[in-house]
């Protein structure tokens, strides 16, 4: 079955096109209304990851919208296909932000542009993996994503807890030589 | 309509069979260059929209959405892999603690999850992937290393952020 070629035939080419590009360039425009967002939000305490998310949330019926404007019609495979792509390159997004955030390649990366890291492991003095576990814990406590009652952590049934289950489950699918700690 | 959805669909059934044989490969074969087979095995079926494209005369029209989607969900998983791959240790924080009822002090997450990376580890996977490159005094970044680094700084920059703690 082979559909009949169908070609550029009116102007409306241009604006089918001009909203692919537009749902494609999607990051750009997240990270547009994030900087601002960053920028004007930077000292209200807000954790920086729930800033992004929000601003990502904010950009996704925001790029629907305009593709919608662009192509002046109203379906739902053309409101699905829209959503999904603009989630998926929101991800992408949130991923970019995460690995400048959390990283820890990127921060061995970073110090050793700075100043070269010495053969004899030197670094780990100021990054060692202790440090990363600390920064780690206090990051998720001031996410709210566990608590903390005399000096004992513990478990909060949050979003992100049931992608972490999910995301070690699928780990030792991919990986099954590893054990889960 | 000039860009039809009909078969947008065909983006998910061809990342879903790729997405199939990476899981496969990866759990049957000792993979050395994750992200270059992982790019590979992912982009492979954008050569067979193109093969479809050009032998059976089908209308581009037709096969741009399913591409873009296909594309997206593939460049969404490159994103994400590292995760999986370096066993992001928030996420095992997050499930060693659902695991404890009684709940856990800091030392006892630190003494478990601390022997999963060194930095010296992290150093030499740098190293590996040609970001970072051993001289006489020490490691310091290829160009592209430097290029990586110097982005995400900028980045964080334009957001007026401090440099992540990592």
């Amino acid at each position: 079955m082979v559909p009949p070629s169908s070609g550029p035939t009116d102007r409306g080419w241009v604006m089918h096109l001009l909203s692919l590009l537009f749902t494609l360039s999607a990051p750009v425009w997240f990270a547009g209304i994030h900087i601002v967002a960053s920028r004007c939000l930077c000292r209200s305490g807000i954790a920086r990851q729930k800033l992004t998310t929000l601003c990502l949330i904010l950009g996704i019926p925001l790029i629907t919208f305009f593709v919608l404007l662009f192509e002046r019609r109203l379906s739902a495979p053309l409101l699905g296909y829209t959503f999904v792509m603009g989630a998926a390159l929101a991800h992408i997004y949130f991923h970019i932000f995460n690995m400048s955030e959390t990283a820890r390649r990127i921060k061995v990366l970073i110090m050793a542009r700075h100043e070269s890291l010495p053969l004899d492991n030197g670094c780990a003095r100021n990054y060692s993996p202790q440090n990363r576990i600390e920064i780690r814990i206090q990051r998720l406590l001031d996410l709210r994503q566990i608590a903390e009652h005399d000096e004992r952590l513990f478990f909060r049934p949050t979003l992100l807890s049931l992608v972490a289950k999910v995301m070690v489950g699928y780990e030792y699918l991919l990986f099954p030589g590893r054990r889960p700690i | 309509m000039i860009v039809s959805l009909d078969y947008a669909w065909v983006g998910l059934v061809t990342y879903g069979i790729s997405h199939l044989a990476h899981i496969w490969v990866w759990r049957n074969f000792l993979v050395r260059r994750e992200v270059l087979l992982l790019i590979a095995l992912t982009f492979s079926p954008l050569a067979c929209y193109i093969a479809v494209l050009v032998i059976h005369s089908f209308s581009l029209v037709h096969l741009i959405p399913p591409m873009a989607l296909h594309l997206v969900l593939s460049i969404h998983y490159i994103a994400i892999y590292p995760a999986f791959q370096a066993s992001s240790p928030s996420i095992r924080i997050l499930w060693l603690l659902s695991r404890s009822s009684s709940g856990l002090t800091r030392q006892g997450i630190v003494t478990r999850l601390t022997d999963s990376r060194s930095t010296e580890g992290l150093v030499h996977e740098l190293s590996r992937s040609r970001l970072l490159r051993r001289n006489k005094t020490g490691w310091t970044p290829t160009r592209l290393g430097k290029n990586l680094a110097i982005a995400f700084e900028w980045y964080r920059r334009l957001l007026g952020l401090p440099i992540g703690d990592g």
